[in-house]
């Protein structure tokens, strides 16, 4: 019942969206749609709860602003590819999109002023705000959007199955509109929580892109920072925009939405690999240090100097090869499944309790309008009874069973050492087959290399967003029963209706289709130097509104 | 001279010839695929295919390092494409700070060795040479990494003396923080080096001041710095300078390590890097260049064999 009155209220909040999005630069609504906070323990963050420290804010400002990532982008080109690395440099910093992610994972206006859905959910219509300019000085006008959106949708292949052969038109200079042949109500959820960003730029980008490889070479966007320079290996720089357009209300910010303020002069993103020298180097070369190991938390909580972000990151599981080998059996799947001690596994890869939670939900529990507890019944059984069963039932005979993984990431190479462990316990023969990152991505593109894989997944605004429901995507679900749910997921009159199809499509993903078998959700934490103010957090820095002082 | 350098020049175009066959062999043979490491973890086969294609994967091998080779031939070491610039380009940027890290890491070994190890020879079995032992050992069995780290807690994290990591050229930030910047990788570097040319300095002129010439020269009464400096030092040098020279491409060697330790943007974090997303024209040509490199100092302390001892008959 409970739910079912969720459901209502749900439906009813997202209706009043649908039909008439954004509406005003009123931030009362963005307030009412994010936690902007008077209640966090630093006042470094409106969005985040996961931030522990307080900045201290004497002395005097500094112009430049320090970013140590772990790794550097191959391309900005936030289009055509779903690095997360992409996304944190690029994406609303240099492009920003006409609708954003909230931090509700839910969809905020950004360079559309309003938009409007037909009733039958098939016509998208967006209005897009005036007098906002591209770092080359041009206004964007709908040309440019129409011709942003169709090169991400031909980028895309969640978008391009979505709207077919549908594409973006000009109705006139700031309005833009798309036609779908088959009704969703998802397309603005879709743009909004990408993972290739649906970014808008100027037509005449399009003119740059590199024949060879199809990537855009000149990065201009609307955001409020200007690429300045790609130093190879050392430094992305970016620099303030002065002709920038916020929107919204000082102060607010909401996920990637909010009113963006450039404070600081100049970014740098410096690429530095070696944790022990983004550790070494925070406060000093650094000011603020993404992904830092479990095993190093200690030094920073509760020390003056330090500012901890922390954020519930996705979850790490064991990706099924469907398509050939042992996994293509689902009794084998089963079985592997029913052996699994979840709880090793993620002590073994996070190291300590505090960055990791048991939950065999899909969608992780702060996206609460996706959350379900559908088939968790099935989620860490850990009996090897019920595994031999099924072993039984699948005629295993002692065949090995190949796990692909990648040393780049090492938790994922401890994940596979322990799993190897607890199969070898249980009777099934079991080879752990370590690469590069590389070697890897293109081993896993072949189904006769392996019969599982582990990875993460990240946080999207959609549950059918996440790859193991590409058919094209390694694991290769072949089940028809998962494709229809995703059809049916997208075909949705309502919001109530998605979420009783995903209910089922998440219950049969992890019972009878056993397409992953999930471990649990894990915590990233990056730290910032204490002299940082006004850092907001979610899916990675947002910088727009950082200070820092000297 | 001359003819004895035109002949190594020229044993040079086999060398490289081979050289560039194995690490294009080596480095396509390998799996891993930079379209896939461009699109990224979530791309489709058909995405990840279409790209191979225009990027001209799909061609056969032969048909692939033939159109690099005349490239070489022209003068034109390729374009990366992740990187998007011309590779001459790519390796100034990312030669100049190996080259600067190198030199002053070899600048650092061979003035803490040289005279650290002509002190021991002279003062053999004593406490100093004791001492010199012992510091050699330890130089020689702390590896560069672990050193680097170790300097970055003492010397940047506690005293602040120094930066953490990082690279600032010349031109952006001036010589003397240039310099700063480079001054613990080269000390993490130059130690081990360092330790090295000290043993085979007090071996060579143990060597030397034991010789009947030496000893006359004592009989005779020339001055102690004289016979040392002049006369047992110079005579040592030969050995030396091998070492030296060996030093000097192992620093190059080395210097990835440290590169990485430090995150400075050389060479070694270059090959690291293109050889993760598999960027197969920055390895390759990188890997030639330190290939030449390596020839040209190896030719170059040939030529100082001579002119250090003029017995040694060039040709």
């Amino acid at each position: 019942m409970k739910k079912r009155v969720l459901s209502v209220l749900l439906s009813v909040a997202l209706v009043t969206t649908l039909f008439v999005g954004c509406g005003s630069k009123n931030s009362d609504d963005q307030k009412a749609g994010g936690d902007t906070d008077t209640t966090q323990e630093s006042d470094n963050s409106q969005l985040t709860d996961g931030i522990e420290g307080t900045a201290v804010t004497e002395g005097e400002l500094d112009t430049e602003f320090h970013v140590a990532l772990t790794a550097a982008p191959s391309t900005l080109d936030c289009n055509k590819t779903s690095a997360v690395v992409t996304k944190q440099i690029a994406y609303s910093n240099i492009f920003e999109s006409l609708v954003t992610m909230d931090a509700k994972f839910g969809v905020a206006c950004e360079l559309a002023e309003s938009y409007t859905v037909s009733s039958d959910h098939t016509v998208y219509t967006y209005n897009l705000r005036k007098g906002v300019p591209f770092h080359n000085g041009q206004e964007m006008k709908a040309a440019d959007v129409a011709a942003s959106l169709n090169r991400w949708i031909d980028s895309y292949g969640n978008a391009a199955s979505l709207v077919g052969d549908a594409r973006f038109v000009v109705v006139d200079d700031y309005t833009v509109q798309i036609t779908l042949a088959t009704p969703s109500i998802f397309l603005n959820e879709l743009m909004a929580g990408a993972g290739n960003t649906a970014i808008i730029f100027p037509a005449s980008s399009l003119d740059s892109v590199d024949p060879e490889t199809g990537l855009l070479t000149e990065f201009i966007g609307t955001g409020p920072y200007v690429f300045d320079e790609w130093v190879a290996d050392r430094y992305i720089k970016l620099t303030r925009f002065e002709d920038y357009v916020p929107y919204g209300t000082k102060g607010v910010i909401d996920g990637y939405a909010g009113y963006k303020e450039a404070a600081v002069q100049t970014l740098y993103y410096d690429f530095v690999p070696e944790d022990s020298t983004r550790i070494a180097g925070l406060g000093s070369e650094y000011d603020f240090a993404y992904k830092l190991p479990a095993d190093n938390y200690d030094q920073f909580a509760g020390k003056d100097d330090y500012i901890i972000y922390k954020e519930v990151a996705g979850y790490p599981a064991l990706v099924y090869n469907k398509k050939a080998g042992l996994a293509s059996n689902p009794a084998f799947r089963h079985a592997i499944n029913a052996v699994l001690d979840c709880e090793d596994i993620l002590l073994a890869m996070y190291a300590d309790p505090a960055f990791y939670r048991l939950d065999g939900s899909l969608m992780i529990q702060e996206q609460a309008q996706w959350y379900t507890q559908a088939g968790c019944e099935n989620y860490n059984p850990n009996d090897l009874a019920l595994a031999q069963s099924y072993l039984d039932e699948a005629g295993y005979n002692g065949e090995t069973f190949t796990i692909l993984v990648t040393t780049s990431y090492p938790e994922f190479y401890t994940a596979a050492i322990v799993i190897q462990q607890q199969l070898e316990d249980a009777g099934i023969k079991c080879v752990v087959d370590a690469n590069d990152w590389s070697t890897f991505l293109e081993k896993r593109a072949d189904e006769n290399q392996y019969d599982a894989f582990i990875t993460t997944f990240s946080t999207n605004a959609l549950p059918t967003q996440l790859s193991y429901y590409n058919p094209n995507w390694a694991g290769w679900v072949t089940d028809q029963e998962v494709l229809d749910g995703v059809a049916d997921f997208y075909a949705a009159s309502s919001l109530e209706e998605a979420i009783d199809v995903w209910s089922k499509l998440q219950e049969f993903t992890i019972t009878d289709g056993q397409e992953i078998s999930k471990f649990g959700d894990y915590q990233l934490y990056s730290v910032s130097s204490a002299k940082v103010n006004h850092l907001s957090y979610f899916q990675g820095p947002l910088l727009w509104s950082a200070e820092v002082y000297k | 001279m001359k003819k004895f350098i035109v002949k190594r020049i020229l044993s040079l175009i086999p060398i490289l010839f081979l050289v560039s066959i194995g690490i294009f062999s080596l480095i396509h043979l390998t799996p891993g695929d930079p379209a896939r490491a461009i699109l990224g973890d979530l791309a489709t086969e058909d995405e990840v295919m279409a790209l191979r294609e225009s990027m001209g994967l799909n061609d056969p091998l032969p048909v692939q390092y033939f159109e690099w080779l005349k490239g070489v031939f022209h003068g034109d070491l390729g374009h990366s494409i992740f990187i998007d610039k011309p590779m001459g380009t790519i390796l100034w940027e990312h030669l100049v700070p190996t080259l600067n890290l190198t030199l002053y890491a070899m600048l650092i070994a061979v003035a803490i060795a040289i005279p650290l190890g002509v002190l021991a020879a002279r003062k053999k079995g004593r406490a100093a040479d004791n001492t010199v032992s012992a510091l050699t050992l330890a130089g020689i069995s702390v590896p560069s990494f672990l050193m680097g780290i170790f300097l970055i807690l003492i010397f940047a994290v506690k005293l602040k003396w120094l930066p953490v990591a990082g690279y600032k050229t010349v031109r952006e930030a001036g010589f003397l923080t240039h310099i700063r910047y480079l001054t613990l990788p080269a000390i993490a570097l130059g130690l081990m080096q360092a330790a090295l040319i000290t043993r085979m300095t007090k071996n060579a002129m143990l060597e030397v001041l034991n010789s009947d010439y030496m000893k006359m020269a004592l009989a005779k009464g020339v001055k102690q710095r004289k016979r040392i400096w002049k006369h047992a030092f110079r005579n040592a040098l030969i050995p030396i300078i091998t070492v030296i020279g060996q030093s000097f491409i192992a620093l190059l060697a080395g210097a990835t390590v440290v590169e990485n330790v430090f995150n400075i943007p050389g060479i070694g974090q270059l090959v690291i890097n293109s050889a993760g997303r598999r960027d197969y024209e920055v390895i390759q040509a990188t890997i030639l260049v330190v290939a030449v490199m390596s020839v040209l100092v190896n030719l170059i302390v040939d030529i100082l064999y001579g002119l250090a001892n003029p017995r040694i008959d060039m040709e």
